[in-house]
Parts: structure tokens; sequence; C-alpha cells
């Protein structure tokens, strides 16, 4: 995969000009090579049913892409459906101004200060209300993200870790209204992936405490994690301010496997995860095995994107929670959004 | 149950029947045979090959409309392109299916050869021959929306799309080219390619190779599909899509989906199913086509008239074997049979063989159509053979139709035949004779019916009644024949008196006395070589109008259009900053924009929207006006009102006239437009509208120019100020610059190359008549041996024999010519006065080419005598005693 080369002047100025201020932040960058809003969350039907969601659109320079992927935990049935087209008015694009991207008739835009989501597609029609219970979180420094050594490895990367979902879902004829959690994340750069890695493991946790922890392991060739790799500890509500997580203070470690019987590629299953300095230890496990994503028509990529449980201690009392996982780069090399040259 | 004697069963009855009358003689004549064979089989295969070459140009266009239409169910278009901002008020469609958005265009690929010689664009491909240049480089250009455009179009990669098609396609300026095209350039992934699009020298990337299906195939692999940004900034169409393509979901109701969709559609644009483009193509070239199919069909019924002839000198020969037949209680109905099964036979093995031909000429056909297809109408086009097995139904059925047709009036002649033995072959012309007055009144109610039918108008622009005209004309030459003959037969005794000789007076008796039979020779004759001379009529009148009309219309001195590789007519389209560069080029006096697009009125006919700066035709003039105003001051009061010029064939095609108005589809919605003069116009039978550029501008936003016409400053050296633009242009754009010479030269050559089908058409007919007329002569020659026997024992010599057989030929051609002239005079005024305004809605000037009609005329004559050499042979060749005994 060739890379651009930018001088490191841009990735300086970048960083001088990166002055984030919302609401237009939340609206599209077009300067930006790779830019995604990315949505996950766990839902509850009215009936008592569990669901986990993924919604997300991304922007490859003209190119606008959209994954939508629906995970029925009671009745385990992981579907999901892609949209991609040129930016066009009416066919997809996104604002500069504010929160509104669309892709055919999938939207994310903000309204009166909650997110509106509608996404259909062969999971069915889904409409969610998302409300912010947390300010937005600047990963990295002052919201960039480092990915690697070289001046490109770095993304905008902002978060919303905990957002109140009220909406519906509709399919085979049937609405269940649906509430729950959800977590917003927005990237923008020059996207490529750095050099020697293949990959990576991202992890959105929501605790049973209110906390919410969001790490990222790059991974090299070999297999092992990058000096890049990091992560951001946001406390409970009035506990104090979001703070980076250093990954020499992380211990991640995959307990079991899964073979995806539609890639064949092997990805990590049931992850041990401790962070000395929050004091904690937990395991997470997914919810349904098979939550991979086989995106030809769309990134052309295939990642295991889902959702997880947590169980364990922290502060040494027993902690629970719900995660959201993405692993890329373990069919093959192709990361979702990075196939540009 | 006891039979009686001498009443043969049925079944072996008519066996015996056909063995007398048909299968017995043609087994010891076969020549006699094949020559209607051949007849019939010329005229199949020229109506097979005209046919085969109307369909692939129908196909084709159906095809390419298919291809790039994709499954669409609908396809949205706009009056001047779809300004993207409109796709916003489509969003709504998502809810009920997809939308996919293409811009398009032609670009044209300039080999590396060329590239090196930019500035000599005229002359340098010159040394390569038309049809490379045709076929090879014109490339459509479709730009489409990669991501989501699979719902639509069939548009496949060789590999699968790898991360380094969609990194290039991602860069922009890249294109995906198909196999055959990277094959013959030797192209790959990452190749640079040089082209001219938009008037503007670019480089593009081949970013991926198309597999040869869908779109790809149906240009004939002369494509390049890219972004449809990219293609934008190509074809300097920024902000605007040309087309968007609807696909509904399943179960959603095309009906109510049309309905939904067509009342929220914005100002400007419209709805169509996707068979909309392909027709509108199709109406495009639909007079053209028609007309082939109209001389195409006139070969066959010449063929056909071949086959009447050859049956009635059967039918002739055989009056003996009839009357025997019918002597021993032979039904009537058998001996119809008999010669019907005769005609029928000939007609199968003339068609059989006419197929093969076929073959062969609809490659000809083919090419010569594609050409001027693509010549004049539509640049791009490519046109490739659709299936023959039409082609060859189409013309089956018709050639054996006919064949069985003209056999029905010589068979029908034979059950007449008295059972009464030993007539005199010939003596059946009594009854032809018997029935002179009544073809004498059909032939006079076919012409009354035929001038009735002229007077009809055109119906949806088609001139049916037109060519029912020249149907009923032909008819009343078919009846009336035999009576020219008499005539003619009648006229040297009456000239001449006794200062005849005897061979004259003997060539008038053979011709006069067989005025049935001659009667069809020479009406065979007298259609083809009349079709002919109306032809050239016809052609000669509309090339000299044409003439006088670009010479009073091209008042500039240099045109400038996009460089298209030396290809007549436009390819693309210029961008309007050539304009102000070109007015400042020292030596310009003045510079006229002109713009043209193809538009269709609110029932689908196209049409040409056109916008000129009327102040140039206000100060030169250039636009005769129908009713001889001077253009000048028209253009004035046309500009100062707001008013549109629209040239004759559209003030034909929908009535407009000085003073009336014309509805326009503009980007915000119809208006209505003063109609300020009609003009005379031949460079377009589809009907033009002209607006000041002005007017145009701010009612279409369309910017760009199709070309640019300049008048230089008095006494500039015109060579001089074409090297001055093509230097100060070099470069930054691709030019063609015409001077006024080089356009008026191009405008005739593009003339004569369209009639070049018609005029191999005429060539066909006129072969296949002058073998009927040889057909005619030797059946009398074999058939009057006795009499030449008798002749001969009388003391008449051989050369006497052969001269006077020699004049029977020249009178039968002569006879035939001089009906030709009369019905050629019929079509000339038929194709000149009816159908030539109902189809293209042009006034032509009357123009008689008397040089070039006297040579054809002279030509069958010659023929015809010719043809008159190898009865003579027979004739004179007869053994007296022989013939003696026989009698």
């Amino acid at each position: 995969m060739r890379r651009r080369v930018v001088p490191a002047l841009a990735f300086v100025l970048a960083g001088a000009a990166a002055a984030i201020s919302f609401p237009r932040d939340h609206g599209s960058h077009p300067d930006a090579t790779l830019e995604w809003w990315y949505w996950t969350g766990h839902l509850r039907s009215d009936d008592g049913r569990s669901f986990g969601f993924q919604l997300t659109f991304f922007r490859l320079r003209d190119l606008h892409l959209a994954h939508f992927a629906w995970s029925d935990l009671d009745g385990s049935k992981f579907t999901f459906a892609q949209k991609a087209h040129l930016g066009l008015p009416g066919i997809a694009g996104a604002s500069e101004a504010h929160l509104d991207a669309f892709n055919e008739d999938w939207f994310a835009r903000e309204k009166d200060g909650k997110q509106l989501l509608h996404a259909r597609g062969a999971p069915g029609e889904l409409s969610l209300t998302l409300t912010p219970e947390k300010p937005p979180v600047l990963h990295g420094e002052a919201g960039i993200s480092r990915k690697g050594p070289g001046p490109d490895d770095y993304s905008h990367y902002v978060s919303i870790s905990r957002l109140s979902a009220t909406g519906s879902w509709t399919s085979g004829g049937r609405s269940r209204a649906l509430h729950g959690d959800a977590w917003f994340d927005h990237e923008w750069g020059p996207g490529g992936l750095p050099r020697g890695t293949q990959g990576w493991d991202w992890f959105a946790l929501q605790l049973s405490d209110g906390s919410e922890l969001m790490l990222y392991r790059m991974r090299t060739l070999d297999g092992s994690a990058s000096p890049f790799s990091a992560g951001t500890f946001v406390p409970p509500t009035g506990a104090g301010a979001p703070a980076p997580v250093s990954w020499k203070d992380v211990r991640l470690a995959p307990r079991t496997h899964w073979t995806s019987p539609h890639s064949k590629a092997v990805y990590p299953a049931v992850w041990s995860l401790s962070v000395a300095p929050l004091a904690l230890d937990v395991t997470i496990t997914p919810l349904l095995a098979d939550q991979e994503l086989s995106t030809a028509e769309s990134t052309g990529v295939v990642y295991w994107e889902g959702a997880c449980t947590i169980e364990g201690r922290r502060a040494g009392r027993p902690v629970g929670g719900r995660a959201y996982v993405e692993m890329t780069g373990y069919a093959g090399r192709d990361v979702p959004g990075f196939s540009a040259p | 149950m006891s039979r009686g004697p001498g009443r043969p069963r049925a079944g072996s009855g008519f066996r015996l029947v056909l063995r007398a009358l048909v299968t017995g003689p043609a087994l010891r004549r076969p020549a006699r045979v094949a020559l209607p064979v051949l007849g019939v089989a010329i005229g199949v295969a020229a109506a097979a090959a005209i046919h085969h070459a109307n369909d692939s140009v129908t196909a084709s266009f159906r095809e390419a409309a298919a291809s790039v239409a994709g499954r669409t169910d609908f396809v949205v278009t706009g009056v001047a392109g779809i300004p993207v901002g409109d796709l916003a008020s489509l969003a709504f469609v998502w809810r009920m299916g997809s939308l996919a958005p293409a811009v398009t265009g032609v670009a044209v690929l300039r080999d590396r050869a060329r590239a090196g010689l930019d500035d000599r664009p005229q002359g340098v491909v010159q040394g390569r021959t038309q049809d490379a240049i045709d076929q090879e480089e014109v490339l459509q250009v479709l730009g489409i929306d990669w991501g989501g455009d699979s719902v639509v179009r069939d548009i496949r990669l060789v590999a699968a799309p790898g991360p380094s098609v969609r990194g290039r396609l991602l860069e922009g300026g890249a294109v995906l080219v198909p196999e055959s095209l990277a094959r013959r350039h030797g192209l790959s992934t990452g190749s640079v390619l040089s082209i001219v699009a938009g008037g503007e020298p670019r480089r593009v990337t081949v970013a991926g190779i198309l597999a040869l299906s869908g779109v790809a195939r149906a240009s004939g692999g002369d494509l390049l599909v890219t972004d449809l940004f990219t293609a934008q900034r190509l074809l300097g169409k920024e902000g605007r899509v040309d087309r968007v393509d609807v696909v509904l979901d399943p179960g959603v109701r095309r009906a109510d989906a049309a309905k939904t969709i067509a009342a929220r559609l914005p100002p400007g644009l419209s709805l169509d199913a996707p068979g909309r483009a392909a027709e509108t193509a199709d109406r495009m070239v639909r007079a053209f086509r028609f007309n082939l199919n109209a001389l195409g069909s006139l070969t066959l019924l010449v063929g056909a008239f071949l086959i009447a002839n050859a049956v009635s000198i059967a039918v002739l020969r055989r009056r003996p074997e009839i009357s025997a037949l019918r002597a021993i209680g032979c039904g009537r109905a058998a001996i119809f049979a008999a010669f019907c099964l005769e005609g029928l036979a000939i007609g199968i093995l003339g068609t059989a063989l006419g197929e093969v031909l076929g073959l062969f000429a609809s490659r000809a056909a083919l090419r010569a159509v594609a050409g001027t297809v693509s010549r004049i109408y539509q640049p791009a086009a490519h046109i490739t053979g659709s299936a023959y097995g039409g082609a060859v139904l189409m013309s089956a059925a018709v050639g054996i139709a006919a064949s069985l047709l003209a056999t029905l009036v010589p068979a029908w002649e034979a059950t007449r035949v008295d059972p009464a033995p030993a007539m005199r072959p010939g003596s059946i012309e009594a009854v032809v004779q018997r029935g002179l007055s009544r073809r004498a009144a059909l032939a006079v109610a076919a012409l009354a019916a035929a001038w009735g039918a002229s007077r009809l108008p055109a119906i949806d622009g088609f001139p049916f009644f037109g060519f029912a005209a020249v149907g009923l004309v032909v008819a009343a030459l078919a009846l009336a024949a035999p009576l020219a003959v008499r005539f003619a037969a009648a006229l040297p005794r009456r000239l001449l008196g006794r200062f005849l000789g005897a061979e004259t007076r003997l060539a008038a008796g053979f011709f006069g006395g067989a005025a049935g039979r001659n009667g069809t020779a020479v009406a065979a004759l007298a259609m083809a070589l009349g079709m002919t001379l109306a032809m050239i009529v016809t052609v000669a009148s509309i090339r000299r109008t044409v003439q006088v009309w670009v010479a009073s219309t091209l008042t500039s001195d240099l045109w400038i259009k996009a460089d298209n590789g030396g290809r007549s007519g436009f390819l693309g389209d210029l961008p309007e900053d050539l304009v102000a560069l070109v007015r400042d080029i020292p030596g310009v006096a003045a510079v006229d924009p002109f713009r043209a697009r193809d538009a269709v009125d609110a029932k689908g006919r196209p049409f040409t929207l056109a916008s000129g700066d009327l102040r140039v035709i206000a100060r030169v003039g250039g636009a005769p006006l129908l009713d001889g105003r001077d253009s000048r001051e028209v253009a004035r009061d046309a500009r100062a009102r707001g008013d549109v010029l629209v040239s004759e064939p559209f003030a034909r095609r929908y009535g407009a006239a000085p003073g009336r108005t014309v509805t326009l589809a503009t980007p915000a919605g119809p208006r209505e437009f003063r109609v300020a003069g009609v003009y005379r116009d031949y460079s377009n039978d589809r009907g033009t509208v002209v607006l000041d550029r002005e007017l145009y501008l701010s009612l279409f936003g369309d910017r760009r120019i199709t070309s640019l016409a300049v008048l230089a400053a008095p006494g500039e050296d015109v060579e001089a100020l074409r090297r001055r633009i093509l230097f100060a242009t070099h470069g930054r754009y691709a030019l063609h610059v015409a001077t006024n010479r080089e356009l008026r030269a191009e405008v005739l050559r593009i003339f004569d190359r369209t009639f070049a089908v018609t005029r191999a058409l005429e060539a066909i007919a006129i072969a296949i008549a002058v073998l009927g007329i040889a057909n005619a002569l030797v059946a009398s020659a074999v058939e009057r041996r006795r009499a030449f026997g008798l002749l001969r024992a009388i003391g008449a010599s051989a050369p006497q024999i052969r001269r006077a057989t020699l004049l029977e030929a020249l009178l039968t051609g002569a006879t035939g010519t001089a009906a030709a002239i009369a019905a050629g005079a019929a079509f000339a005024w038929l194709l000149l006065s009816v159908i030539n305004p109902q189809s293209f809605g042009w006034t032509v000037a009357l123009a008689i080419p008397r040089a070039t009609l006297a040579g054809a005329a002279a030509l069958v004559l010659g023929a015809s005598v010719f043809a008159g050499i190898l009865p003579g042979r027979i004739a004179s060749a007869v053994d007296p005693a022989a013939a003696l005994q026989e009698e």
C-alpha cells in the first residue's frame, strides 16, 4: 500500500489549527482524506429483547460510504447493510456546518442538541434519538490522536462516550420501541494505515459504574501492539475530566479465538483487559460470535464489529457493562476506508 | 368402383400437369428458369441487406440506450442538463428506489502520432482513411456515481476491483477503459491517455480495464467510464448531470411511482421511460431509413416483375400443352395451381439464393448506412450488425409472397386457354388485347388515386401517402405497359410508312404481337429506370438548393469547432472563454458563438435548440428568410424583442410562422416565444429554433458553445488569420478551424456521401430490369423458332433475322425508356413536392441535370440492345427445315 507523502509541516499546522469547536467540528472536514461518524450501542426493546447496533457514515475523498449492522442478541442473528455513493445532493453527503451526514435515505443529524439516526436495509428500519449524557471527549492531544510515527499517521478524534437512546426498530412488518445506550465516534484525517501496521483492535467500554474507556491497539505485522496504541478514560459525571491512558499500563490479551465461516479469518473472541492505574480488571465477551462485516460493495473490506459484555472488578468492586469491539486487518490487510493509495 | 377411362386420378393427374407444364420445360431449359431466379435473388438480397442495415441502426440505438439505462425504470432529464442542486429534490425517491446520476459526452482519442502535431490540424488526418477515423477514434464518455451505479448499469472490471482501482478513481482524472480499447492501444492500469474533450486536450490515467459486457459492449468498446466529477470537468459540465436513472425497489408499482415522481420534479426536468432515448435517436434517422427501405423494396418489386414476366412467357409457350391437358379433362384449378407452383418455386429458389447474396451485400450496406448515420446524425453512434435473422425472415416473406403474387395473373390467364387443340403460341395475346381497354381504365384510376394520395398530409411526420402514391404510379405503369407496347409497335409504321425496311417491320410485328409479355418487361424497366431518373433529379435538385443556400448562409470567414479527428459534424463542444480569446486576436472583426443542442418536444420528437449572437446576423445577414425579408432587420428586431427564428423544417413540423408563438421547455418551465422569422435550413431535418445568445444564457444558463464563427477584418488574409488563431489557442484548446471554402466543400461532400447508398440501389434495380428485358427477348426468340424458320425458308437471311431481333430489343428498350421518363417525372414530382417536404421539411428548387439523365437513359437503351444479341443468335441459328417440319 502506497502512502501519501505530506510534509511534516502539514501535521504541525493541522495540530496548530486543531482548535476543535462544536457544532462545527461535528460536521464534515473535506480537507481530510478520510472521515467517519460512528455510532454503536446496546438497545433493549419493550418486549425485553436485546440488540446491538452499529451505524457508520464514512467519507473517503468524494466517496461516501455507510454501514448499518444489527445484532439480534436473543435471536442470535447478525445482519448488515451498506451504501456507497459519490457525494452529490440528494445522493450522499455531509454538511460542513454541523452534524448532518446522509447516504441515500440513511442519515445522522443533530437537532436541538440531540442526534437523530435513521437507517434502513436488510436489518430492518432503525430510527433513534440520542441524547448526550456527557460532553464530547477530545482524544489524544486536544483531539489529535497519533496512530504512528509518520507525519500523516494521525487523526482528529472526538467521542461522546455515552448517549441515552430511544427509538424504534421495524422489521418484518413489526415495530418495536427501543431504549438503551450508545457511543459516538468522529474521526477525520489523512487516512492511511501507518507503515508496518496490519490493523487495529478498538474497544469502547461503558462500565456499570458510569465510567467509559476507549482503547485502540495498533497491531504491527508480528501481531504485537505498536507504541502508538492508546486510550482515554472518561470518569463518571462529576468525578473529574477525561484522562489519556498510556499503553504501558494496559494489559490486553485474547483468551479465545473464533474462525469466521465467511472469510476464514481468525479473530480474537474473549479478551482479558487490565489497566493498572484505573484498578480495572475485566473480561470482554462477545454477545454473539459472528458479527463480521464483509463489505465488498462499499469499502471492500472485512472486519469484525460487535456487541460484547463486560465482567470483572474495578477499584476492588465487581463491575459489569457493555462494550463494542472492532477488529480490523484479520482478513487480509484491508482496513475500513484505508484502501486509498 | 370403376374409374372412367382417360380420366386420370387427381393426384397422378396433377403430377402429369406439373410435369407437362412446369418441371419438364424447366429441366429442358434451365437457363430460362435461372434468369428470374437470379432476378428475385438480387431483389431479395438488396431488400435483406437494406433491411438488415436499418435494423442494425435501430437495434444499436436501442442497445446503446438500454445499456446506459441498464435496469432503469425511468430516466430523469433536463432541458439544459440537470443542475446538481436539483438532485436534492429527488432525495424522496430513495424511499421507493434508487437514483443513479450520470454525465455523458464524447471525447476523441488522440494517438501518439497525432498528439505531437497539434498545431497542424488541417491535413494531418487527411492521410488516413475516413473510415478508420470514423470507426476508432470517437469515445463515449460516461461519468457515473461509481459507488452506487451497479444498481442500474452493467459495468464490470476484468479483475476484481482492488484498492488501486478505487484509489485511482478517488484521485480523479482516471478512467476505466474496455478491454478491446486497451488491447488496441496497448493500455494497462496506470497508462496515460491523450484525449480531446470539450475542445481541450486532456490527459487521463487508466484506473482499470473493463470487461466487454454491458455498456462497454454496447459502445463497441469505444468508451471511457469515469467518476462523475471527472466527466464534468472533462466535458465542461461542472455543476450538472445529464441524466438520473431511477430504479424502483421490488414491489413498487411503476405507474404510482411515475405519478409521484413526476408531481415532485423541479421545473425543467422531465421523467421518461428508458426507451425514450433510443426512440429519439431512432426518430432522427427515421426519414433516412424509410427512404432506404422504400428503395430496397423497389429492387424486390422489379424482381417480382421478372417472375411475372417469366411465368407469363411460360404460359404463352405452353399453350399447346395446356390445350391438350384441358382436352383430356384436366381442370382449370390444376393448371392454375401448376403455374402458381412454378412461380412459388422460382420465388423460393431465388429467395434462398438471395439470402446468401444478402449476407455479403448486408456487410457493404451496413458499412455505408452506419457511416452516414454517424456522420450526419449521431457522431458517436456505434452501429453493429444485428442478427441477420430478422432481415432473412422479412425478405424471404416478401420475396416469396411477391413471387406468388406476380404469378397470379399469368396463371389465371393460363386457365383461360381453350381446350381446342393446336392453337398457335402467342394467340393468348388476343386475351391481353381484349383486356386492354379495361387495363387502360384501371391505369387511369390508379393515377387518379395516386394524385389523391399525394394531396394527403403526412402521418406523424411520415409521408405514408406519398409512398402510397408512388406505389399507385407503379401499378398504373404495370397496367398501362401493354398499351405502351402496342402504341410503340405501331409507331414505326406510322412514322416511316413504306420506307420501313423488312427487318423493322418484322421487329415491330414481333414486339407488338407480344404486348402482354413485353409489357411486363417494359414495366419493370420503366419502373427501375423511372425511379432512378427521379432520384437523379431529386438528388440534383437538393444538391443545387443546398449549394445556393450554403453560399448565402456561410457568410463568416472561419469556423472553429472542437477538434474531432477530421470528422464532419460536431463532437463535443467548446468552453466559453474561447470566445473572448478569439475576439481579441488581431484581424478578427467579430465572432458569433453558436450553441446547438438536442432537445425534445412534449411528444418526444427531437429538434435542435440553438443560440447565436443575433447582432452578427443583424450585421452581415446569413439567414435567408422564407418570405424574402431582410434577415438583418428581422434579426435586429428579434434580438430586441426576445423573439426566436425557426428553421423551415421546424416551421413545417409545428405550423410555426412569423407572428405566431412556439412553446419551449426551459429550466424555469415552459415559455412562449414569438416567431420573428422562418429561415431556410438544410443542415438538419429535425427543425431548429434559434434564440439570441443573451436570452439563451439567461434562460438556460448553459455557457458552452458548439462552434464559433469568425468574421475577418476587411482585407485580412484568412489563411494568416487561421494560423494566428491556431497559434493563440495552441496547447490550451484542441480546435478545428475551417475556412469558408472548406466548409462549403465539406457540406457538399457530406451530401454526396449520404446519397451513395441510394445510387448503389438504383444501379441494382436497373441491372435487374435489363435482365428482365434479356429474359423476355430470349423467350420470344425461342418461342418464335417456327416463325423464324418460316422466314428463313421464304428467303430471310440470318443477319436480317438478327437485325430484326436487335431492333425488337431496341424497341423494347426505347418503349421502356420512354415510359420511364413519364414515370420518372411522376416519381420526381412525388419525391420533391410530396415526400421530401413531408419527411424533411425542405423547400427544394427543381434542377434537371439533363446530361446525367440523358446518360442514364442512353446507358439503359444500350444495355437493352445488348440484351438483344443472344436472342438474335438463337433466332438466326434456327434450321429452316426443322422449323418447317415442326410447323
